[in-house]
């Protein structure tokens, strides 16, 4: 299976929510949409859910036009939404069966899924009676119980408390590990980082960084160094042409032009006096490369 | 297919709304009261007869137990040989010569049951009389019987003035047989009483009934599905079917609820009907409804077979409604209202998608409460003023009445009444029916181009206008 996202532009009015997004899914993993509030990713994500028509462009189900319910695709939407009066597996049924699942099939699979996300208790209780939590593991179980080939969670951890965040990425990573296509959404960016192999990041409906993240990361160079050191070291670093971005308890950051900038600055701590603690040169993490060009092209 | 589905959804929208409690004690409650209404209506006449006619045995016996019942004549009209008849009847009767005022005093002292009836003329400015004035006055303890008495000494002063004139009392009476008047217009149905009433009682009830069930489900739909789409669950819908499908499955589930209610109304009015037969005008006029020659024979006929006026009144009326339900009006009255369903359930559909916030609905329902409520009071009102005519016995109807049969958002209320009430026949009923469908189709191919866009739209509430603009930019 391949899923081809091309060149899609969607306007309202004099407002451009995505401009010319394209992107590609032909192989197992997690693809990230990522971009500030506003930028366009639930907006890309009903395009190619078919919710929402695009004005150019086309999304491809192995090169050829699909409609969303007609695919195995599970979605878990940013806004959830449950019937708060209906008991939660009378909800679940109907979910599966508009998936084309038999009631016996439905049942087995909701059942697995009780008892994976340990909401077990809670199948006979209306949704309004759970917690948001548990609602969100109800909502997890209706993208995933139909066993998708295509899984688009939209913000899958917002909301949620670090042990529930835990059991939802370890049913991520047994997503990842059973083949699944899987486009996230989040702004938590060390998430993104930890399931991801190719990124999107939308500014103001534009694609500003795409590719794959190693790649990216290795296109940039190791070009963040920190520093911790005993004794002052700001009149080194400025003798080295280098300008603190950040101080924090665990040390000094710095960005750098080359490597032999951080060595530099590495040789003049180690002939001074100064004992040096910590020091580290790196290439940049998801989150700086998301603020630097998230970021900019805010401020511009 | 854009519909592809819809079966699951209407599944379930029916399974989920029987099960909640609002619809149970909600049918409940309707079950309850129309069955009481149907017993009592069929119980209530016989009742009410059953009781007057013990009120009007009980004076007859009961003004004799007046101890004393004093006549003053300041008119000279009445004999002591008029009295005397009286007396002979059994009443305790005795002219006296005290003034009127002396006499009452002495009868408000008396411990027992006493009256004084005091019989007087009234004279214009030139002495001539133009009316005569019975008054009875009576002791507290005789105050049960007062006015049966004060009925009985004015038929008796009546008749001492018949013969006072010379006239025989028999020829008298035979003059005085009640003549009933009818206008009605030429070519309609001449109408009984009773069939006048339930002309004019049925179509406000069958409107009635049908608003609640048509107009109150549109709102339910419009409802859900607002629900459903400020939860956000239509999102996770829409990957599984396509916006229409969820529409229509929704649309005929509350569909199939409201005519699963209508059909329980109607058999419940009809089994409370049929087990209160024994005891209700029903059990009586059963046995003149199953001899249609007798019904076709008229009144003159039905009285010389010996058969009760009342009861063959209403025999002949209820007789008339029921061979109207042949099996093309039923077909008729069921297409009408599933149509009508139809049409109102889309635009609360429309309704429904077009808000964002559950805030907004009461604002977006203002629109489709108008058309509902101009479409009721057109089948309704009508009848109020045509209430004159159906009094004088014709069964006409007036030109706002055969409009809203045509019109398509007064006939889904005000149709199947006509057709129970022989207003309309099958063809006149077939072309109401059409131009109903023609408009319902109308609406559905708005909501089939609108509906995927409106029911994803964030943000402002959608007005009529921007509804209207999104369908001709399709």
């Amino acid at each position: 299976m391949a899923i081809s996202v091309n060149n899609i532009v969607k306007k309202y009015g004099d407002y451009t929510a995505v401009n010319g997004l394209s992107f590609e899914l032909n192989e197992p993993g997690v693809f990230a949409l990522l971009g500030t509030n506003g930028a366009g990713k639930t907006t890309s994500i009903r395009i190619i859910l078919g919710m929402l028509a695009a004005d150019k462009g086309e999304v491809l189900w192995d090169g050829k036009p699909f409609l969303a319910c007609d695919k195995p695709i599970g979605y878990l939407a940013e806004e959830r939404g449950l019937y708060p009066k209906y008991k939660v597996m009378d909800q679940l049924m109907y979910f599966m069966t508009l998936k084309g699942m038999t009631p016996g099939a439905a049942k087995k699979a909701i059942d697995y899924w009780f008892d994976r996300l340990e909401v077990n208790e809670h199948r006979n209780k209306r949704a309004e009676q759970l917690s948001k939590g548990n609602q969100q593991k109800i909502q997890l179980i209706a993208a995933l119980a139909p066993n998708p080939e295509l899984i688009i969670h939209d913000e899958p951890l917002s909301g949620l408390d670090p042990v529930n965040a835990e059991l939802f990425k370890s049913v991520i990573r047994e997503e990842i590990k059973n083949n699944k296509y899987i486009i996230m959404s989040s702004h938590q960016m060390t998430t993104i980082e930890e399931f991801c192999r190719d990124i999107v990041i939308l500014n103001h409906g534009e694609a500003v960084l795409q590719g794959n993240l190693n790649a990216i990361k290795k296109s940039y160079g190791r070009v963040k160094l920190t520093v911790k050191a005993e004794g002052d070291i700001t009149g080194m670093a400025q003798q080295c042409g280098l300008t603190i971005t950040e101080e924090t308890p665990n040390g000094c950051s710095f960005n750098v032009q080359s490597e032999e900038q951080a060595h530099k600055l590495l040789n003049m701590i180690i002939s001074s006096d100064i004992p040096l603690i910590k020091y580290e040169l790196r290439e940049p993490n998801l989150n700086e490369l998301f603020i630097e060009k998230a970021g900019a092209k805010n401020e511009n | 297919m854009k519909t592809k589905g819809w079966q699951k959804v209407f599944a379930f929208t029916f399974k989920q709304y029987v099960k909640t409690k609002s619809f149970i004690v909600s049918t409940i409650i309707m079950a309850i009261l129309v069955a009481a209404v149907f017993a009592l209506v069929n119980i209530l006449p016989v009742a009410l007869s059953d009781n007057s006619s013990e009120g009007n045995s009980s004076p007859v016996k009961d003004i004799f137990d007046f101890e004393k019942v004093y006549i003053v004549d300041e008119t000279g009209i009445v004999t002591d040989e008029n009295i005397g008849e009286l007396v002979a009847n059994g009443l305790k009767a005795e002219r006296t010569d005290k003034s009127a005022d002396d006499i009452v005093a002495e009868v408000a002292k008396t411990q027992g049951a006493q009256a004084a009836v005091v019989f007087s003329a009234d004279k214009d400015a030139n002495g001539e009389i133009f009316s005569y004035t019975e008054r009875t006055f009576y002791s507290p303890n005789g105050s049960k019987m007062a006015s049966s008495l004060s009925s009985t000494m004015s038929e008796f002063f009546r008749m001492c003035n018949v013969k006072r004139l010379g006239i025989d009392p028999d020829a008298y009476a035979q003059a005085q047989i009640t003549i009933n008047t009818r206008t009605v217009e030429a070519g309609q149905e001449e109408l009984n009483v009773f069939a006048g009433m339930l002309h004019y009682a049925i179509p406000i009830v069958v409107s009635l009934v049908l608003f609640m069930l048509i107009f109150v489900y549109g709102n339910t739909i419009a409802q859900s599905i607002a629900i459903e789409k400020t939860s956000r669950v239509m999102e996770l819908l829409l990957t599984s079917v396509r916006p229409l499908a969820v529409v229509i499955g929704k649309v005929l589930a509350m569909g199939l609820v409201s005519l699963a209610q209508f059909i329980l109304i109607v058999a419940v009015g009809a089994g409370s009907m049929a087990i209160s037969a024994p005891f209700g005008i029903m059990g009586q006029i059963a046995p003149l409804l199953s001899n249609p020659e007798l019904l076709a024979g008229g009144m003159a006929n039905a009285a010389a077979a010996g058969v009760d006026i009342n009861q063959f009144s209403v025999a002949q009326a209820v007789g008339g409604i029921l061979e109207k339900f042949t099996p093309v009006n039923i077909i008729l009255i069921v297409i009408t209202f599933i149509i009508g369903f139809l049409f109102f359930a889309l635009l609360a559909a429309l309704v429904g998608a077009s808000v964002s916030r559950m805030e907004d609905l009461q604002a977006a329902m203002q629109p489709y409460s108008l058309v509902g409520l101009v479409g009721f009071f057109l089948a309704y009102y009508p009848i109020i003023f045509n209430a004159e005519s159906l009094a004088d016995g014709s069964a006409g109807t007036n030109s706002v009445q055969i409009f809203s049969y045509y019109f398509p958002i007064s006939s889904p209320f005000s149709l199947p009444s006509a057709i129970i009430l022989g207003q309309f026949d099958v063809v006149q009923s077939v072309i109401a029916v059409v131009i109903l469908a023609v408009f319902t189709v109308l609406v559905a191919m708005l909501v089939s181009k609108v509906y995927e866009a409106i029911i994803l739209h964030n943000g402002s509430r959608l007005k009529v206008g921007d509804i209207l603009k999104m369908a001709k930019n399709k």
